[in-house]
């Protein structure tokens, strides 16, 4: 009876032993799980990585439960027996939850990527809308300055242009004013000389007596002669 | 009023000289040829009881007399053409009767010909000129259009 007590004590405290050994290697699982994915490597093969390293972890845990279990003297070989297969259905079954958890855990991770993948497309699809909205703009402005500028250019030859029509105008203005100053001048002398040939002519000595006389007293009615 | 020529007055300038000339020659016959030759101003000199004995008071009194006559008032007038001297006559005898009023007055008709007035004449006395020639009258019709085309129109 006491012997029987002991070998459940002795059971139980190898079973927490086991548990201890168990929840310790996942706790290294998760931290390795949780360095892989900070540094951000590759999932799959960080995934595989993590598995393996995990089942590594599993496996030497196991390996020392075994060794502790060899290690007992006690143990009887029907005991043993039951011992090995309740700790087999309990590595399955911590096992099982590992790899669902790891799935989970890729799962997350591959949601992650994908939100973060299509972040970046997103991103990706607006910087490039903005790079675009940004160059069309430049070559608005471009467009705009280049229209200015021909434009300017335009009128700034229109201005030219113009300034020299009237240079030109007034000069040929200036020229056809000086011309017909000197035709008129010329008729002016022709007129003149026609006239006096018809005076000196048509005016005898006794006329111009009389114009002289009709002069005098011009002079006279002006206060020509008044002192 | 007394009025005359400027040839007139000219011509007693030269007798003037030609007298003063003579007037210490009495040993070469001077006293001849004044005796002769200027009778005018020997009446004149006897008018103002001033004997050729006396040389320097005749000398006195024809040099007076010349600067005077050269001092007298011009009337220039320029014609446009020779004036016989009846037509001189007339304008002197306008003359006489436009300063009737006044007898003091003692003017040199200086007459002159211009052939290119044309016709009128050209007046010039004490500063004031006046021009009533032909020649400026048509100069000044003709000039006061500014192209043919306004005279013609």
């Amino acid at each position: 009876m006491l012997q029987t007590v002991a070998l459940s004590i002795l059971i139980a405290c190898i079973i927490t032993a086991s548990f201890l050994v168990f929840y310790l290697v996942v706790i290294l699982v998760y931290r390795t799980l949780q360095r892989i994915f900070v540094g951000r490597r590759f999932p799959a093969e960080c995934t595989k990585e993590a598995i393996e390293e995990s089942q590594e972890l599993v496996r030497a845990g196991a390996d020392k439960a075994q060794e502790i279990i060899s290690g007992a003297q006690l143990f009887n070989k029907e005991l043993r027996r039951d011992f090995e297969a309740s700790l087999n259905q309990i590595m399955k079954k911590q096992l099982g939850s590992f790899e669902q958890m790891s799935r989970q855990v890729l799962d997350t991770y591959k949601k992650s990527i994908d939100d973060e993948k299509r972040l970046n497309q997103e991103a990706l699809l607006s910087g490039t809308n903005e790079i675009k909205e940004e160059i069309m703009s430049e070559i608005k402005t471009f467009e705009e300055n280049l229209h200015k500028e021909t434009l300017g250019s335009q009128e700034m030859v229109e201005q030219k242009i113009k300034q020299e029509y009237e240079k030109l105008e007034q000069e040929l203005k200036d020229y056809k004013e000086q011309q017909m100053r000197k035709i008129d001048n010329n008729l002016y002398k022709v007129l003149a000389n026609a006239t006096e040939k018809i005076i000196e002519e048509a005016v005898d000595l006794r006329d111009k007596e009389n114009i002289v006389m009709n002069c005098l007293e011009e002079a006279k009615r002006e206060g020509m002669f008044n002192s | 009023m007394m009025i005359k020529t400027a040839q007139e007055i000219n011509k007693e300038i030269e007798n003037i000289d030609a007298f003063l000339e003579h007037l210490y020659k009495t040993s070469q016959g001077g006293a001849e040829r004044i005796q002769h030759s200027f009778p005018e101003l020997l009446k004149d000199l006897s008018d103002k009881n001033i004997s050729l004995k006396d040389p320097g008071l005749v000398k006195d009194y024809l040099l007076a007399l010349r600067l005077k006559l050269k001092n007298i008032e011009r009337v220039q007038i320029s014609l446009p053409f020779s004036p016989s001297t009846e037509f001189v006559n007339k304008v002197m005898s306008w003359f006489r009767q436009a300063f009737d009023s006044n007898n003091s007055v003692q003017i040199i008709l200086d007459i002159d010909v211009k052939p290119g007035l044309l016709a009128g004449m050209t007046i010039n006395y004490r500063g004031k000129y006046r021009d009533y020639s032909a020649k400026t009258s048509i100069e000044k019709y003709f000039g006061s259009y500014r192209s043919i085309n306004e005279l013609l129109s």
